[in-house]
């Protein structure tokens, strides 16, 4: 399961690459703009919207899964293994072909053999849906399968914006009408966003000893509810020990978590819930993206990943935007400014889906 | 990966019709909600259950993908455009999810290990197979129901007439796969099961029983078996086709079943002997 990072890409609101989404996450900005009237009168709704993205054909998701494809292959064209992930992948073919009046049909074809694996240029692989955990579960398969003997593994994840997205969260009222605040006492809930992480995996060998990689990934289903985690926390906590336990770490050893944190009540309460389990002292700090660069669905958990893996390299976490309301107690919540780590361990990154999925991954220095 | 040997413990074939419309009466939650495939899996999963007489254990359930969220997700649109967007059933919203087969059906048995569809055409229960055997393998899960649907719901068939694609055949097939050292005596099938998917040359059967699909037909069949068009369920029904024709002729020993898409291979091996 050990694998080594080897590259990185991505694509968000807030960064055309992972550079420049990194930097924009140390510096907290608070993502999301009005919801735009093509994805219908959503009244005070704000979404985190990628610029430029040409969104005239479908689809939007293949396009930027392409782009971030891009920047993990470059000029290379050595063979690699394949695996995706998305949620709501065929949300612009869906609402292309129900405008049309079924007259479209290129996005007819496109529903029947959902087009976003091939169309983003992967080539032959698996796709994963498991809703919000898909990059995750993605990744757990791909470190499963690379070998010293085996091509790398390049795990991509992507989710354009859906008005199916952003009409279901906003009528759940699981959308945030002011600031998407994690982990704070007033939240009212999530900023629906759109993206695409990638990264590009080897099994660790000798050779990557020292180097930044996954060192051990659980996962669970609560099995309960179609859109609510389970309230008492025992599967996404089974599903952190279980990492852990591949990683062969405990606890104590976790210099940071990247939470999932969605900003929802119910997501938010359990998790924090679950970290005060584990951490009752308040020893290690977590940190939530979501109000910089929004819910990119899919693919938010290979961008909590990616952002555990850029935090152990530069010895700092990103701060979680604000409110003004105080941070759920029990737990240390990275406010404000970025966190210098205190120790060297691993940190700790975590997706949650519908349906109860819970997926974790232990990121560090390689043995 | 460790080489622990996975066992097919028992196979499960609905009729996705009757299985959607019961489901939709009793039992499955918000199931008036849910797309036909949805519901097939949900059933499937506890006809599996009670027909596998698992021992307890860390269980998961994969799914095949596919479109089978359009017909929820087109009567969201519909209530969208007519009402909308602040009229939409919410209740409605995560059946538009291609995901919700896998958790419904992992909802409906408790299964905690995991709830994933992979895939997307005509290679996706190739797929299921291969993730399943890994999260086996790997101790992520000591039970996998692999489950194959492909629903004919009206917007699905819409989508097959204006693509001119002949109508898919409402399918609902379930394998329970578990750790050989797990798997309860009462099996009526102990099977090992290996599954490879690869680009490129073509794949050399050696296996006692060979079964070749092409075109669907199981081509290397005296006549060709004809295989009607299961979408990602394709390959699980290719599956049960060729154990079940390998048990009627007394050889179940060995049975290779081979798909191949263009230049694309998908392979699933079910043994007495050695799996790899």
């Amino acid at each position: 399961m050990r694998s080594q990072i080897v590259a990185v890409g991505a694509i968000c609101s807030a960064g055309g690459d992972w550079p420049s989404t990194w930097r924009a996450l140390l510096a907290g900005h608070c993502g999301g703009v009005p919801v735009p009237s093509r994805y219908y009168p959503f009244h005070g709704a704000r979404a985190a919207i990628i610029k430029g993205v040409d969104r005239t054909r479908p689809t939007a998701t293949a396009s930027i899964a392409r782009a971030v494809l891009a920047q993990l292959r470059g000029d290379d064209s050595s063979p690699v293994l394949f695996y995706g992930g998305t949620n709501h992948g065929e949300s612009d073919l869906l609402l292309a072909a129900h405008a049309s009046d079924f007259g479209a049909q290129e996005a007819w074809t496109g529903l029947l053999t959902d087009s976003v694996p091939e169309s983003c240029g992967a080539g032959e692989g698996c796709w994963t849906y498991s809703a919000c955990t898909s990059g995750m579960h993605a990744l757990l398969a791909a470190c499963l399968d690379v070998t010293e003997e085996s091509p790398d593994a390049i795990v991509l994840a992507s989710d354009g914006l859906s008005a199916v997205a952003l009409a279901g969260f906003w009528q759940a009222r699981a959308a945030s009408k002011s600031t998407c605040a994690p982990f704070h006492q007033h939240r009212d809930g999530m900023l629906v966003g759109e993206g695409a992480a990638g990264i590009r995996v080897r099994a660790a060998g000798a050779r990557s000893r020292g180097k930044i990689g996954v060192l051990g990934m659980g996962m669970s289903c609560d099995a309960l509810h179609p859109t609510d985690p389970d309230p008492s926390g025992q599967w996404l906590r089974t599903t952190i020990d279980d990492a852990l336990g591949r990683a062969g770490i405990d606890p104590s050893s976790i210099s940071g978590v990247v939470a999932h944190g969605t900003a929802t009540l119910k997501n938010d309460a359990v998790e924090a819930a679950v970290y005060r389990e584990l951490w009752p002292e308040l020893s290690v700090p977590v940190t939530s993206i979501k109000g910089t660069i929004g819910h990119t669905m899919g693919a938010a958990g290979l961008f909590n990943v990616l952002v555990a893996a850029q935090a152990r390299l530069d010895g700092v976490l990103p701060p979680t935007v604000g409110n003004g309301s105080a941070p759920i107690e029990g737990i240390d919540l990275v406010v404000e400014r970025p966190r210098r780590l205190e120790s060297s361990g691993p940190l700790l990154a975590l997706a949650s889906g519908f349906g109860g999925n819970n997926v974790a991954c232990v990121v560090g220095v390689l043995p | 990966m460790n080489s622990a040997a996975v066992a097919l413990i028992q196979t499960v074939e609905v009729d996705a019709l009757s299985a959607a419309v019961s489901a939709r009466e009793v039992g499955v939650r918000h199931a008036k909600l849910q797309g036909q495939a949805a519901c097939v899996a949900a059933t499937i999963a506890t006809e599996l259950q009670v027909r596998s007489n698992l021992p307890s254990g860390k269980l998961g359930v994969i799914c095949n993908g596919g479109p089978w969220n359009i017909q929820p997700s087109w009567e969201f649109l519909d209530r969208m455009r007519d009402a909308g967007p602040t009229a939409v059933n919410p209740l409605l919203f995560p059946s538009t999810l291609v995901s919700n087969t896998a958790t419904l059906a992992a909802a409906r048995v408790g299964a905690h290990a995991f709830a994933q569809v992979v895939g997307h055409d005509r290679m996706a229960f190739f797929h299921v197979l291969k993730r399943s055997i890994q999260a086996i393998r790997t101790g992520f899960a000591d039970y996998v129901f692999a489950i194959a649907v492909c629903g004919t719901d009206p917007a699905i068939l819409r989508v097959a007439n204006a693509t001119g694609t002949f109508p898919p055949v409402p399918t609902g097939i379930g394998f329970s796969l578990g750790r050989v050292d797990r798997a309860p005596a009462s099996a009526i099938r102990l099977l090992q099961v290996a599954c490879k998917l690869e680009s490129g040359p073509k794949w050399q059967a050696t296996a006692q029983y060979n079964f070749e699909w092409v075109d669907h037909k199981f081509s290397n069949t005296s006549p060709p078996l004809e295989i009607s068009d299961a979408l990602g369920a394709s390959g699980a029904r290719m599956c049960l086709i060729a154990l079940q024709h390998a048990a009627a002729v007394g050889s179940t020993d060995s049975v290779l079943v081979t798909a191949r898409i263009g230049s694309r291979t998908g392979m699933a091996h079910f043994s007495a002997g050695t799996a790899d």
